[in-house]
């Protein structure tokens, strides 16, 4: 059987808030280290992966490794009948067919209970290569939202450009064009962690589509900045790191120029 | 400002046909070099070679084993191997190098083969991955391939992406799975089958080839060179690839990765379409190709030059030749400048007014639907027999809006009236600009201006009777005709009184777009209407693209209707990066 509990139910609530505008059906891979979820969006230009550690729950126990496919706007919903600082419980039996939530709330004294059927998902995994990625960009969260948000005003395609001096998100569009650039703060300046940092072994210039970087600023709340890694001809990695339960990782295909070799 | 001095120099020591510009450089380490070898250019030692040396194949040598040092001990170490050696020496180095070339090449093909249904790999998730990416419980041993399917496929991969092929390829053999079914098939079933691959004169041929097959060779395939250059559509090019694929002959085959290949391997100077180059690979082809494994060689070779020698970015790294590849040895940083590249061509353009016009109309099931009025080209010259939507040659590459609409509206009054639409429907309100789609053919290039005119749902008067009116023939496969008719009931039933009707050059007609993707639709045809009706493109594999678009870009006015599609780029998607692993329960 699987059970874990959650201090705060806000987690779980903002992490399916992060995932469920990209994919709506999804599997929760339990096994004893944890959870973690795996889906792309249903044109398969982007991936999303969220991995959450068994370190990270209050009480985590997971006896038999199970696939759990939930509906994630569904899963919403459920979840918004849980107030932020309400203990989350998740159930399910071995072999289940539906997923059990369980609110408590701080004083004990009221204590919702969820049932959510689970769906078969046949999904195709894709295994995830490790890569080494010519150029790492830390930016605090609430910006990169922010800056998308912004450039999406102007066009769907926004080139970014990642070099020492600094990191360029470019859009160009029929109403005109963009350019917001970010330099590397002093890592000391003022309340700590909140500026750009930028490690840049290979200067990289790749496009991507606004839209899904839109869906994945989703995953604000969840941390306090961003990292973009990308090299030449892969897909761009947007990860937000939540402390020390996990992480929830975006990848994105890049839009390529359609004039080419032979 | 440093890669392009770079690059300046790179051409200059790869050429020496446009010295001049070597001249022209600033005095650079590897420019003093070249002007060293320019000098002793009459020198037989030289070591950069030229044509020349490629018509005498028994330069072929392999650097010191030890590739991996750096640049300069390599360059140095290739230039004294190469250089003094006495001729005899020089023969046997020569035989090793051609044997180690071989070997290096196949070894390498045996085990990094893209997985292709024409290599007779079976249908599956790996298809077009390269065999190093698939797990070693998923191999199969690749079934017996026809002849056939060798000829089909090396048809179709003429100027066309191995992506793009693998559907097409493996429809064709569903619909035409042997010559007689392709030599009995009617030439709109061909024509329709192939549509959106281009250059479809390589169907038409196909088909005549076939038939020639069936009739003059028994239904087989020839295996012999002289034979196979008798069918139509078979050049030196295919005839070699089916002599040494489908039936082991050791026959060389050159096509482009080849020529780049070779022009990378003895490090040559010329441009990749000069015939001097393309004759001496031919001939090195032909003393290079592996007599025991002929077909395997030259795929191996295609091969290394679509995935490892690519036209930019040579993956030298992952090369299996690399300890034979001058360019290599010269400076690895520029093994992407070898062939030189042939000076852009200016493609004539020809402009065109297009109008994209839509009616719904009451189909005879009853189901409502949107049609497009299609004009059906002529059976010879370019995209010959293809669909596609009102066109209207215009004189000026720009012409403005009223012009552009005269002109649709002159196409439009050449139509006969049964088919055009009722010119009172036609508005203002009903016509809008979509913009410009270019597309690049081999030879020239056509500016294609859109213009959409949806006809009203509700119509005019006179169109109202016609529509309760229509009757319509959809029974016959190619010659749908629908007979609007002011006054009576006029039934069109075949295609001679089609063409009768119809404008001189083609016929015309309404098809849905289920209908016209039935039919087929041009890579031009598909973007014209995406761009119209604002369509999700068709999802593409990786890479995917229209067969040879060129450059095809579009260009939106500023005032243009805003669109996703209308960039300018292509959006990959996840499975081109990532590979498929299995999904079993066990695992981590």
């Amino acid at each position: 059987m699987i059970e874990c509990r959650l201090a705060e139910a806000s987690v779980l609530k903002k992490i399916v808030e992060a995932l469920k505008d990209l994919v709506t059906d999804a599997a929760f891979e339990f096994s004893e280290n944890g959870l973690q979820l795996q889906a792309m969006d249903s044109s398969h230009v982007s991936l999303c992966y969220l991995q959450l550690l068994s370190t990270g729950f209050e009480h985590f126990r997971c006896d038999k490794e199970s696939s759990l496919g939930v509906s994630l706007p569904n899963l919403a919903k459920v979840l918004k009948c849980a107030n932020n600082d309400d203990t989350l419980t998740l159930k399910a039996k071995d072999e289940p067919d539906v997923i059990s939530l369980v609110f408590e709330s701080k004083k004990q004294d009221c204590i919702k209970d969820f049932d959510m059927k689970l769906m078969d998902l046949e999904q195709e995994q894709l295994a995830i290569p490790d890569t080494e990625y010519k150029s790492k960009v830390t930016i605090p969260a609430d910006e990169f939202r922010r800056i998308i948000a912004d450039l999406q005003v102007l066009g769907d395609t926004c080139k970014i450009t990642a070099e020492k001096a600094g990191v360029r998100f470019a859009v160009e569009g029929d109403v005109g064009k963009a350019n917001i650039t970010l330099k590397p703060g002093e890592a000391a300046d003022e309340e700590g962690g909140k500026s750009v940092n930028i490690d840049v072994e290979e200067a990289v210039e790749l496009r991507f589509a606004l839209r899904y970087l839109n869906y994945f600023a989703k995953a604000t709340p969840l941390a306090e900045s961003v990292e973009l890694s990308m090299s030449k001809d892969v897909p761009l990695l947007v990860e937000y790191k939540m402390g020390e339960i996990g992480a929830i990782q975006y990848y994105l295909a890049p839009k390529i120029d359609e004039e080419d070799e032979e | 400002m440093v890669r392009a001095k770079a690059t300046a120099t790179a051409r200059g020591t790869a050429t020496r046909a446009r010295k001049t510009q070597t001249e022209k450089k600033p005095a650079t380490a590897s420019k003093a070099k070249t002007a060293t070898r320019t000098a002793k250019k009459e020198h037989k030692e030289d070591q950069v070679p030229d044509i020349e040396d490629l018509l005498r194949p028994e330069r072929l040598t392999i650097s010191s084993s030890s590739s991996d040092e750096d640049k300069s001990t390599r360059g140095k170490a290739t230039a004294q191997s190469k250089s003094v050696k006495p001729e005899k020496q020089a023969d046997s180095q020569h035989d090793d190098a051609v044997d180690k070339l071989r070997i290096d090449l196949l070894t390498w093909f045996d085990e990094n083969r893209r997985l292709l249904p024409w290599r007779g790999d079976r249908a599956g998730d790996y298809l077009g991955k390269s065999l190093a990416e698939v797990p070693e419980d998923a191999r199969e041993t690749p079934r017996r391939v026809d002849p056939y399917e060798t000829w089909v496929s090396e048809i179709m991969l003429q100027q066309t992406r191995v992506e793009t092929v693998i559907d097409y390829f493996t429809k064709w053999m569903k619909r035409f799975p042997t010559p007689q079914a392709l030599a009995e098939a009617s030439p709109d079933e061909v024509n329709a089958s192939w549509a959106g691959l281009g250059y479809y004169r390589r169907a038409r041929n196909l088909h005549a080839g076939a038939q020639r097959v069936t009739e003059e060779f028994d239904g087989k395939l020839p295996s012999e060179v002289a034979d196979l250059l008798k069918v139509q559509g078979i050049g030196a090019y295919t005839a070699g690839a089916i002599a040494s694929i489908a039936f082991g002959r050791a026959v060389p085959l050159v096509d482009g990765n080849v020529i780049r290949v070779f022009a990378r391997l003895f490090a040559v100077g010329a441009e990749a379409k000069a015939p001097s180059l393309i004759k001496g690979c031919w001939s090195l082809a032909a003393s290079l190709v592996d007599p025991k494994r002929p077909g395997d060689f030259n795929q191996a070779l295609m091969e290394l030059g679509a995935t490892i020698c690519k036209p930019r970015g040579a993956a030298c790294e992952a090369c299996p030749v690399r300890s034979c590849c001058r360019a290599y040895a010269l400076d690895p940083t520029q093994v992407h400048e070898y062939p030189l590249k042939a000076k852009a061509k200016v493609l004539p353009v020809q402009t065109y007014a297009v109008g994209l016009v839509k009616r719904s109309s009451q189909r005879p099931d009853g189901k409502g639907a949107d049609e497009f009025l299609v004009c059906r080209r002529p059976s010879t010259g370019l995209l010959a027999g293809q669909w596609e939507f009102l066109m209207a040659r215009s004189a000026t590459t720009s012409p403005t809006m009223p012009k552009r609409r005269s002109l649709v509206n002159d196409a439009l009054k050449a139509l006969d009236e049964t088919i055009a639409p009722c010119r009172s429907c036609i508005t203002e309100a009903t016509r809008e600009d979509r913009g410009l789609h270019e597309h690049t053919f081999s030879h020239l290039q056509h500016r294609l201006l859109i213009e959409k005119i949806s006809l009203p749902s509700d119509r005019c008067a006179t169109c109202k009777t016609s529509n309760e009116n229509t009757s319509v023939d959809r029974e016959d496969e190619v010659k749908i005709v629908d007979d609007i008719s002011q006054d009576e009931v006029q039934v069109v039933s075949e295609g001679a009184s089609a063409k009768d009707t119809a404008p001189a050059s083609s016929e015309v007609t309404w098809m849905t777009l289920g209908e016209l993707q039935e039919r087929g639709m041009t890579a031009s045809t598909s973007k014209c209407l995406i761009l119209a009706e604002e369509l999700e493109a068709k999802p593409t594999k990786a890479k995917a693209r229209k067969p040879k678009t060129g450059t095809s870009t579009k260009k939106r006015k500023a005032d243009g209707p805003a669109s996703e599609k209308d960039s300018k780029q292509q959006q990959l998607r996840m499975t081109a990066f990532f590979s498929n692993g299995s999904k079993s329960k066990s695992s981590e």
